[in-house]
C-alpha cells in the first residue's frame, strides 16, 4: 500500500467488519456455542446445516441485538448449507462481492455470541471448482483462505476489505482450516431449499470410474482424452431403460463431455430431472448416441 | 504511519526483555522517569532486570502488582526508552489492525500482525475476570507483557496469553485503571512497594 497511511487501512478493516457484521447474525440451534449466519435477502437467512441441531428450536440474534425464531426452510446437508425464514422486515441484506482472486484481502466473520461481531484477516489463497464436498455432492466452486475460522465461525461470510461478501464459510467441507462456498455457488442451493426445502438432483442410476479413451479402443477423431467407463448399472434405472450397458464408456451427456465424475455429477441439476438428453457414449470401440431422461435423486 | 516497518521500528524502541528470576519476558516502557508495564506473570519472582533495545541492561524493582489483572509496573530509573502511549479510551474494535512486539523465548525482538478479532468471545478465550482483547496476530512465549500496538503505534493491549491459537491482550482500558489505583496508593504511602495482590491465575507465554 505504498502512499497509503497504515491508519486508513486499519479504518478500512473495521468499517468493512462493521458494514458485513450488520448482516452477519447469530444462530442459536446447537447445545455448544452459536455459530454464524447470514442475511441473504428479505427475511431470508442461510447458514451451515451442521450447525443446526434442533431444528424445531432455532434462536437468531440480529446485529441490533434483537432476537427472535427463525424456522427452517429446507437444508442440505451434503453441502452444509441451510436456509431459515424469519419474519424480521428491516434486516441488513449484504452487498455481494464479484468473485475474487487468489491474493485478495479477505476477512472471515463471526457472531459466536451476544458479546458482537468478531473478525480475523487473511487473503484468497485458493480460489476452485466445481468440486465434490467430502460428503459427496457437487458444489459449482470453492474459495480458501488463512484467516482463521475461530469458534462459531460456521454459517458466516468470508467479505472482501470493503465489506462485500464472497460467500458462506464452514468448518465442516474440509479438514483443515476455513472452506467458503461462493455466493454464485450458494445461489442454486438456496433457490432449491425455498421452493422445495431440499436440493432436488439428477441421477441416471450408474456407477463410473474415469478412463484413458485410449485404453478404450477409440475409433480416431475423438478429441476428448478420458471418458466413464460404467461400472454398474441400477436395475430399472434411467441408465438400464435407456440401454446402457456394463463396460460402456459415457462421452457427454447433453453438451458436457464427461472427463471425470465431477463433471457428471455437477451436470446433474435439478433441472435435468425428467429431461431426454442425448448421452455419447463408446461400446465396443464403435460411437453410440443414445437417448436418457435423468430421475430425480431421492 | 505509512508502514508495519515504521510502527515496528518506533515500537521496538519502547519495548524492553524482562529478565526475573523465573524466566524472561517483555515490558512496555510507559511514561518517563523509566516505568515498564508488563504481566505480573513475567515479574512476579525478583530479581528482576529490564534490557533496552540498545542492549543496556538496568536493575528493576518491582512497584507495583496485580495479579487478578494480571498486570506489573517496574521502576528501572536509569533506563532511556522513549514510552510509548495508551489508545483513546473506546479503542479496540473488531477490524482494527493490531501489531504485537515481543521478545519470543527470550531471543531478539519480533513483531506480529492481525486484526482484533473481537474483545472477550465466549467459547473463543477463558476471561473469567476480565475482559480480555483477542487478536488473530501470532503471539508466542516472550511476546508477555509487551505492547499490542495500532497502526498509529499506540498501546491497545498488553500480550497476555494464547488460548486455542488465538491472542489476547489485557486491553488499555484496564491498563488505565490499574495505573490509576496505583497513583492513588502512591498518594496515600508513598514508601512501600504496592501489592494489589489478589487470586493467582494459570498463564500462558
Amino acid at each position: 500500500m505504498p502512499g497509503e497511511e497504515l491508519a486508513e487501512l486499519s479504518a478500512a478493516l473495521e468499517a468493512a467488519v462493521a458494514r458485513a457484521g450488520a448482516s452477519t447474525v447469530l444462530i442459536d440451534a446447537r447445545r455448544r456455542y452459536g455459530a454464524s449466519g447470514i442475511v441473504w435477502g428479505p427475511g431470508t437467512l442461510i447458514t451451515a446445516a451442521h450447525v443446526i441441531e434442533h431444528s424445531e428450536r432455532i434462536a437468531v440474534r440480529f446485529a441490533d441485538g434483537r432476537s427472535q425464531r427463525a424456522e427452517l426452510a429446507g437444508m442440505d446437508a451434503g453441502a452444509d448449507v441451510a436456509v431459515l425464514r424469519v419474519e424480521a422486515d428491516s434486516l441488513t441484506v449484504p452487498s455481494f462481492a464479484a468473485p475474487p482472486d487468489v491474493g485478495a484481502l479477505a476477512l472471515t466473520l463471526g457472531r459466536p455470541s451476544a458479546e458482537g461481531i468478531s473478525a480475523s484477516l487473511g487473503i484468497v489463497s485458493a480460489v476452485g471448482g466445481p468440486w465434490r464436498t467430502r460428503l459427496g455432492v457437487p458444489v459449482s466452486g470453492y474459495l480458501r483462505t488463512d484467516a482463521r475460522m475461530l469458534p462459531g465461525f460456521s454459517g458466516g461470510p468470508l467479505v472482501s476489505a470493503r465489506g462485500e461478501v464472497f460467500g458462506m464459510n464452514t468448518s465442516l467441507l474440509a479438514r483443515d482450516g476455513g472452506f467458503t462456498i461462493p455466493h454464485a455457488a450458494l445461489q442454486p442451493l438456496v433457490e432449491s431449499l425455498l421452493a422445495h426445502g431440499r436440493v432436488r438432483r439428477a441421477f441416471l442410476g450408474v456407477a463410473t470410474q474415469p478412463i484413458a479413451i485410449a485404453q478404450a479402443g477409440a475409433p480416431a477423431g475423438i478429441a476428448q482424452e478420458h471418458g466413464l467407463l460404467v461400472t454398474s448399472v441400477d436395475t430399472g434405472g434411467p441408465a438400464a431403460r435407456a440401454g446402457l450397458l456394463l463396460g460402456d464408456v459415457l462421452l457427454a451427456l447433453g453438451d458436457t463431455e464427461l472427463e471425470d465424475t465431477d463433471e457428471l455429477l455437477g451436470s446433474l441439476g435439478a433441472e435435468r430431472i425428467e429431461v431426454e438428453l442425448p448421452l455419447r457414449v463408446l461400446r465396443a470401440g464403435t460411437l453410440r448416441d443414445l437417448r436418457i431422461t435423468p430421475g430425480e435423486r431421492d | 504511519m505509512r508502514s508495519f516497518e515504521e510502527v515496528v521500528a518506533r515500537t521496538r524502541r519502547s519495548v524492553v526483555r524482562i529478565t526475573s528470576g523465573q524466566g524472561s519476558g517483555a515490558g512496555t516502557v510507559l511514561g518517563e522517569g523509566g516505568f515498564i508495564l508488563t504481566n505480573a506473570h513475567v515479574a512476579a519472582v525478583g530479581p528482576l532486570a529490564a534490557e533496552a533495545a540498545d542492549g543496556a541492561v538496568h536493575p528493576a524493582s518491582l512497584f507495583a502488582l496485580d495479579r487478578g489483572r494480571d498486570l506489573a509496573l517496574l521502576a528501572a530509573p536509569h533506563l532511556k526508552a522513549p514510552p510509548l502511549s495508551l489508545a483513546p479510551r473506546g479503542s479496540g474494535r473488531p477490524g482494527q489492525l493490531m501489531i504485537a512486539v515481543g521478545h519470543p523465548s527470550g531471543g531478539a525482538i519480533a513483531a506480529s500482525t492481525g486484526i482484533i478479532v473481537g474483545a472477550d468471545q465466549d467459547g473463543c478465550l477463558p476471561v473469567p475476570q476480565q475482559r480480555l482483547l483477542s487478536s488473530d496476530l501470532r503471539l508466542a512465549p516472550g511476546f508477555s507483557g509487551g505492547p499490542m500496538v495500532d497502526a498509529e503505534g499506540r498501546v491497545l493491549a498488553l500480550s497476555t496469553l494464547i488460548w486455542s491459537g488465538v491472542a489476547a491482550g489485557i486491553p488499555a482500558d484496564s491498563v488505565r485503571r490499574f495505573l490509576t489505583e496505583v497513583a492513588a496508593e502512591v498518594l496515600d504511602d508513598p514508601v512501600r512497594p504496592h501489592d494489589a495482590d489478589s487470586r493467582p491465575r494459570g498463564r500462558a507465554g
